[in-house]
């Protein structure tokens, strides 16, 4: 019986082994606590210890478990508690911070509910502190919680304290932004206010009637300023917001105040601006800038760019639009000098300092066209001066087609250049004038400074819907012509096209006519001057003329001799050519003396040759047959050279006459009346009267 | 070079002055005599001197002479506490 009470005790403590080894610490504590009843010894009092202390580290981890799941739903106090149960047992670092940090949490959760029963109870103050506390459990960082705290401020009237707090939010919804305006306000910034709320769309009488008001006290602070002579630079800008701003916030009256504290403010800062040389300030003030550009305005520019363009070329091409302009006009000359006699020679002096500033940058990408560029507006704007000398209307369109362009005024000056034709020398000189002041006048300054590919721009760039006129055809046809020229010399082959305006182009400018025969003959390569003689021709039938023809005649000659030179012709070609050349101008000494020099270059060489292969009978030919005595002379020289050489050899006596006497027989069939032939006759006479006699 | 600034005068300068200028400018010793010389020789010169007033005098008191007076705005000043905050944005916070 023992035996089996000690067996069963045994299997008892082997199953609380098992269920402890398999970490089933409830059973084996449950198997344990049987046995020690009947045992009680110290081992299994250990054992139960062990599982009991096992036990509650499993629970503990459960409560984690269920702490993780309590946060996720949001349920922080549950969260809260679940986390200190578990850390009585666990006791690790990282609960105790979810622990402080869930109580900070659920403070500042209170807080909120404290704030929203305080800001119910019209208490913002507490409210804001509230939020405030709240915010601080959040890590501080909360930005609806801030708003909260700075809307409240708002309410409380701790405008300043608000306003610190907007200035941190991104504050996209409508009410932050119309608090924080009215912030603004209530501390006297009007100008803010007005800039928070400038895109508040909300149709609300009483909020328009606030911007209103707001604006209204922004003008008087503005008027304020000015008479104490303070802050120019927040009356400019200031007044400048206000002009641009929705009409409906001033009165006509008010308005016009504000033009004349802008107007004011502006002038009086850019004078403190100046004094600072801080020239590139005065630049944005001035490109910004509303209304109109004053004499006054245009002179200052002048200047600003002038300066700036002392340090950095890039400022050369805005300076020169307003240079000249500048100095040209009469209510800027008046402060020159007291003396009219004396304004010439101070601009004179102004346009000597502009040429050495162009110069200074002169090897820069910007200083190497300015100069031509200035060159060109200096004649232009002395025209313009001198057809508007003594007269009051449009002086102050006396300006360079830059400004005229800058100024949307190009038309007017147009307008004036076409009701003044008769001023100019020709026809030419009025439509090249007028012409820079077009949308074609960029590609003629590109032009005149041999930016050939950029100025030809003007004959595929320009809009086909622009009003073409007068001016824009001369314009056309110049770079057409001189696009062309430039591609003829250097090489092109397929350059009519680019002539094809250039016969009308002739009737207006005859110097161009010049200036292309003038080309054409200053050239000697055969292939260039067939390309030329190509243009020529087009031109001589479109629009025949003296000159062209003349050119045509001598440009032909020089091909044809310059080909032959080269071996592509052959002396009959060359004639035919040439003789073509003299049909069009018989005049052309040229010609003459070309197919004269060749015709008996080519002559003697033939007939040299027929000498060399001992062909008397074609040498005799070609003398008899040619034009020139030259080929003649050459030919009874041969006889003499041939006459003197049988004479001087020790050949028989009847050996010699035979051959003298072939000489004499070919000889007269060119011409009797030689010296040499004198001389034959009188040896085959004397011979012949020895062998008689 | 700015003459102006080397004298330390200003635009409506008289010969008298610029005299004046050039002799308490050598005692300052700020710039050379040479530099001093050649600013004196400019500016006493009526057509250098009015080249170089043009570029280095700004004077735009001619602008704001000529502006009306401002007076749209002598009812608007003091404080702004007569506004009072609306209510119609509280809801769109």
């Amino acid at each position: 019986m023992k035996k089996k009470k000690e067996k069963n005790i045994e299997s008892i403590l082997a199953r609380a082994e098992k269920f402890f080894l398999d970490g089933n610490f409830s059973l084996a504590m449950k198997e344990f606590e049987t046995a020690q009843k009947k045992l009680t010894r110290g081992d299994i009092a250990a054992k139960i210890a062990c599982c009991r202390k096992a036990l509650k580290t499993d629970n503990a981890k459960q409560l984690v478990k269920k702490a993780r799941k309590a946060e996720k739903k949001g349920d922080l106090g549950r969260a809260l508690k679940c986390f200190q149960q578990a850390n009585a047992v666990l006791n690790e670092a990282w609960i105790a911070q979810r622990i402080e940090n869930f109580k900070w949490q659920l403070t500042g959760r209170d807080a909120v509910s404290l704030a929203k029963a305080a800001e119910a109870a019209g208490d913002l103050l507490r409210a804001a502190t509230c939020y405030a506390k709240a915010c601080d459990a959040r890590g501080g960082t909360s930005e609806p919680l801030l708003l909260k705290r700075a809307r409240c401020l708002v309410g409380a009237g701790r405008y300043a304290e608000a306003v610190d707090i907007f200035k941190t939010l991104p504050l996209t919804k409508a009410g932050g932004r119309y608090d924080y305006g009215f912030a603004l306000a209530q501390m006297g910034c009007f100008s803010q206010c007005l800039r928070v709320w400038e895109d508040l769309e909300v149709n609300d009488d009483r909020f328009a009637e606030q911007k209103r008001v707001v604006a209204r006290r922004l003008g008087a602070h503005l008027v304020d300023c000015l008479k104490r002579k303070d802050d120019y630079a927040s009356i400019y800008r200031d007044a400048f917001y206000l002009l641009k701003t929705d009409d409906a916030l001033l009165t006509p009256d008010q308005r016009r105040s504000v033009e004349n504290l802008y107007a004011y403010g502006r002038s009086a800062w850019i004078e403190e601006l100046w004094e600072a040389e801080e020239f590139e300030a005065i630049s944005d003030i001035l490109t910004t800038a509303s209304g109109p550009l004053t004499p006054a305005l245009v002179a200052l520019n002048a200047k600003v760019w002038f300066k700036m363009a002392e340090d950095d070329g890039r400022r050369l091409h805005t300076m020169l639009i307003y240079w000249l302009p500048a100095i040209y006009s009469p209510s800027i000359a008046e402060s020159f000098s007291g003396s009219i006699g004396e304004w010439q020679k101070v601009r004179q002096k102004l346009i000597a300092m502009a040429e050495n500033l162009i110069k200074k940058h002169d090897d820069t990408r910007y200083g190497g066209r300015a100069l031509t560029n200035f060159t060109i507006d200096k004649e232009l704007i002395q025209t313009l001066a001198a057809f508007l000398e003594n007269q009051e209307k449009d002086v102050d369109l006396i300006c360079t087609p830059g400004l005229a362009a800058h100024l949307g005024r190009s038309d007017e000056v147009l307008s004036l250049i076409s009701a003044n034709e008769a001023f100019f020398e020709n026809k030419q000189q009025y439509l090249e004038f007028g012409a820079h002041y077009t949308a074609a006048g960029n590609y003629l300054y590109r032009l005149k400074n041999n930016a050939y590919e950029e100025a030809a721009g003007l004959l595929t760039d320009l809009q086909p819907d622009l009003e073409r006129d007068e001016f824009i055809d001369y314009a056309m046809q110049l770079i057409s012509f001189e696009y062309g020229l430039h591609r003829l010399e250097n090489g092109d082959t397929q350059t009519i096209r680019y002539f094809q305006s250039t016969p009308a182009l002739f009737d207006i400018a005859p110097a161009l006519e010049r200036k292309l025969t003038q080309k054409a003959l200053a050239f000697e390569a055969w292939d260039l001057l067939k390309s030329f003689e190509d243009v020529l021709f087009y031109i001589h039938n479109e629009r025949p003329s003296k000159a062209v023809r003349k050119a045509l005649s001598l440009v032909m000659a020089r091909r044809a001799v310059a080909m032959s030179n080269n071996g592509q012709s052959n002396p009959k070609a060359l004639k035919g050519i040439v003789n073509k050349a003299l049909k069009l101008d018989p005049e052309n000494e040229m010609a003459t003396g070309v197919i004269q020099d060749t015709v008996v270059h080519f002559e003697m060489k033939a007939m040299y040759t027929a000498f060399k292969r001992q062909k008397m009978g074609k040498a005799s030919r070609i003398a008899r047959e040619s034009e020139y005595d030259e080929v003649r002379d050459h030919y009874f020289g041969f006889i003499e050279e041939s006459f003197d050489q049988i004479m001087a050899n020790d050949w028989e006596r009847e050996e010699k006459l035979m051959m003298i006497n072939d000489l004499y027989k070919w000889g007269t069939t060119v011409g009797a009346l030689q010296p040499i032939m004198d001389r034959l006759e009188i040896h085959l006479n004397m011979n012949q009267s020895m062998v008689n006699g | 070079m700015n003459p102006y600034k080397i004298l330390n005068v200003d635009a409506d300068v008289t010969q008298k002055e610029i005299i004046q200028a050039v002799t308490r400018a050598m005692r300052e010793k700020r710039y050379s005599g040479r530099e001093l010389a050649q600013a004196q020789k400019i500016l006493l010169d009526p057509i250098s001197g009015a080249a170089q007033r043009f570029l280095h005098c700004v004077d735009l008191s001619r602008i704001r002479q000529s502006l009306e007076r401002i007076e749209a705005f002598e009812s608007n000043r003091g404080p702004i506490s007569d506004l009072t905050r609306l209510s119609i944005f509280d809801e769109d916070a």
